[in-house]
């Protein structure tokens, strides 16, 4: 696993470094938007660990960057700003996770790993069984009682999005950007179209509505960890 | 004041008919006197004492219709005897008997009676009542109608006029009532009469500081928060890499007690920093939130792994839609959070928890550990008083509830529990809702 964070503060650097050596992996950091930005057009990275008070300007405006540059990198958020609509636009701005300052470091390690879990699984076995639903995501196809489903290229934007983030909240402002490019306008309640829509052709009931927030797919078997 | 104009027409009229009789009965009287001393045919003249005695005779040719002569009529009386000339359309017998010089009003006539000064006749000049009351009707009629029909429509013209020249003032109004600390934005003043542009232009200089204010205090609280939380990220995260790197040694144990400290010194430091917003009052703003989706991404955020997720319950209700409240979303996260972490702390050691709602806006916390004796719920929202000895919580996170409870106008009730029931305890917000 290769990472990077990009945090100003160098103890703190210096301190999540020495831990991930204790468990035998490698942390580069960079201290500004700017260097970041240049290590990240110069190698290959599967983690970005991204506070957003650096010296010049909000991290969150890097993560358009990190996802032209790599597509394939996980992004996690770390940050002291705590409150809700911090969180909610962390996660708007497409963050895999949101992480407040001081965290007990396990956690964060835990979170990387589950990270790493979701999309190894996407990629060594891209079809994921739900109940009456088989969901392969690298052929574009659902079975639904073993039956095809038929989806439009915006509902699978919309499912495919919603199983980046499994079992945890992804927000409708994501939802729409994936699912209209910038500029174009999108009524304030196609979202739910396209969920009322998902639901009805799969016929479930995992995709949770987070009223006011957007939504939430769950994939949980019974007895299983998230 | 139709009335009134009414009744000073009418006066008028009747004294502008009334000097027509005198100016008439003067006027004919002399005329009259000056005929009878001709004579009849250009005789000589004669004495007038004679006339009395002479047949009457009108002073109107017969036959000329060219206007109405009903409306006026005339006597012209010997002082001792009868009438002597009349009107064509005057009676024979005398008007009134009256003969007193003035005004009389008798039957159908207003009678004016006037005696000449200098010879022995009077005449007597009477107007149709009914004349009369027709030209007031229709004078009134004519002044008053118009200005009756006239009223309502000004009235409604200026109603209008006024109200569309007030929309400026009314838009001015809202713009200002939608100003909240999420919306400090300028009044657009593009559409704005020159009258109230200067007020609107006052009122986004008043704006534009109290944004700068409200984004320097944001700004400072997010600095100091993250001035602060950045070396305990470090200190704590030192002391797990100094845990791992002593394993097996005597001071693992030492060191995982720093540990601990510092992360109890973390959530305090947490709690002191949300008390310290509240006592800025900071927040401000005032916005219409889904209190089940709130709650839902809470406690996403709060539970750091699965242990934590399956002690809480969530029961999304089925009308989850409609219980909205009124507030500021980031105080009502802090407030749920708080509660989540005291249920956590203080419930029981299986840690079952579960969260309701009601509309329009409550949620409920519900432990199932020992609760809280009635005699102690109060004492609990004062800071630093903890609630369990046996809990690793703090008194702070239920004062930080109340306080901001209170701001947002949300009320918070504590259920007390019975003695050594253990039937938990169950902590409710109840916030104000738009519905």
């Amino acid at each position: 696993m290769k990472a990077i964070l990009i945090e100003d503060d160098p103890s703190l650097a210096l301190a999540l470094r020495r831990f991930f050596e204790t468990h035998g992996l490698v942390l580069e950091v960079a201290a500004s938007i700017k260097s970041a930005s240049a290590r990240l057009r110069a190698e290959e990275w599967d983690f970005v660990l991204l506070d957003r008070m650096l010296p010049d300007g909000d991290g969150l405006g890097l993560i358009p960057e990190i996802r032209s540059l790599r597509p394939s990198a996980s992004i996690l958020v770390m940050t002291a700003r705590d409150q809700i609509s911090d969180r909610i636009q962390g996660l708007d701005s497409g963050a895999d996770d949101y992480l407040v300052k001081p965290f007990n470091p396990d956690e964060l390690l835990a979170r990387m790993r589950a990270i790493e879990r979701r999309i190894h699984s996407q990629l060594v076995s891209s079809v994921l069984a739900l109940d009456h639903l088989e969901i392969d995501l690298g052929k574009r196809s659902v079975w639904c009682h073993g039956k095809p489903v038929e989806l439009t290229t915006k509902q699978w934007s919309v499912l495919r999005t919603l199983l980046s983030r499994p079992n945890r909240i992804v927000t409708r402002q994501l939802l729409s950007e994936s699912i209209y490019h910038s500029g174009d306008e999108s009524e304030s309640n196609t979202i739910e179209v396209f969920i009322h829509a998902l639901r009805k052709r799969l016929q479930t009931n995992r995709i949770e509505t987070i009223r006011g927030i957007g939504y939430r797919m769950n994939t949980l078997q019974s007895g299983e960890d998230g | 004041m139709a009335t009134i104009l009414g009744f000073h027409a009418r006066s008028e009229i009747e004294e502008g008919l009334d000097n027509t009789l005198v100016d008439v009965s003067h006027r004919l009287l002399d005329l009259a006197i000056h005929d009878l001393q001709d004579g009849e045919d250009g005789e000589d003249e004669e004495d007038l004492d004679t006339w009395r005695q002479r047949p009457l005779k009108p002073m109107v040719q017969r036959g000329d219709r060219s206007y109405r002569d009903d409306y006026l009529i005339y006597q012209i009386h010997h002082r001792d005897g009868g009438v002597v000339l009349r009107s064509e359309d005057a009676p024979e017998h005398p008007l009134i008997d009256d003969q007193s010089p003035g005004f009389v009003s008798a039957d159908r006539w207003r009678v004016y009676t006037y005696r000449h000064p200098e010879y022995p006749f009077y005449i007597q000049v009477a107007d149709s009542l009914e004349h009369r009351r027709i030209a007031t009707f229709e004078s009134v009629i004519f002044l008053v109608g118009p200005l009756l029909a006239f009223l309502p429509l000004a009235g409604t013209l200026i109603y209008f006029s006024v109200r569309s020249a007030l929309k400026p003032v009314g838009r001015l109004v809202k713009e200002i009532e939608h100003r909240d600390g999420g919306s400090l934005s300028d009044i657009d003043l593009s559409r704005m009469p020159t009258e109230l542009a200067q007020i609107g232009s006052a009122t986004n200089s008043l704006l534009g500081r109290l944004r700068d204010a409200l984004d320097a205090e944001r700004t400072s609280s997010a600095q100091i928060a993250h001035e602060l939380r950045t070396p305990l990220a470090s200190a704590i995260i030192e002391l797990a890499t100094a845990e791992k790197l002593a394993k097996g040694s005597g001071l693992v144990t030492m060191i995982e007690n720093a540990r601990k400290s510092l992360m109890s010194l973390s959530r305090r430091s947490e709690r002191l920093l949300e008390l310290s917003r509240v006592e800025q009052n900071t927040i401000t703003q005032r916005r219409e939130f889904n209190l089940v989706g709130l709650c839902q991404l809470s406690l996403e955020e709060y539970c750091d792994d699965e242990t934590m997720t399956d002690a809480f319950s969530l029961v999304v209700p089925e009308n989850a839609d409609q219980i909205v409240g009124l507030g500021d979303s980031d105080s009502v996260a802090i407030m749920i959070r708080n509660l989540l972490d005291n249920a956590y702390c203080h419930g029981r050691s299986d840690k079952r928890i579960e969260i309701r709602f009601m509309r329009p806006a409550t949620v409920y916390v519900i432990d199932f550990g020992p609760g809280i004796p009635a005699e102690r719920v109060d004492e609990l929202t004062r800071p630093s008083r903890r609630g369990s000895a046996e809990g690793s919580g703090f008194g702070l996170g239920l004062t930080i509830v109340k306080r901001l409870a209170s701001r947002m106008k949300a009320v918070v009730r504590i259920k007390a529990t019975e003695p050594e029931s253990n039937s938990g305890c169950t902590v409710s917000i109840e916030f104000e809702s738009p519905v």
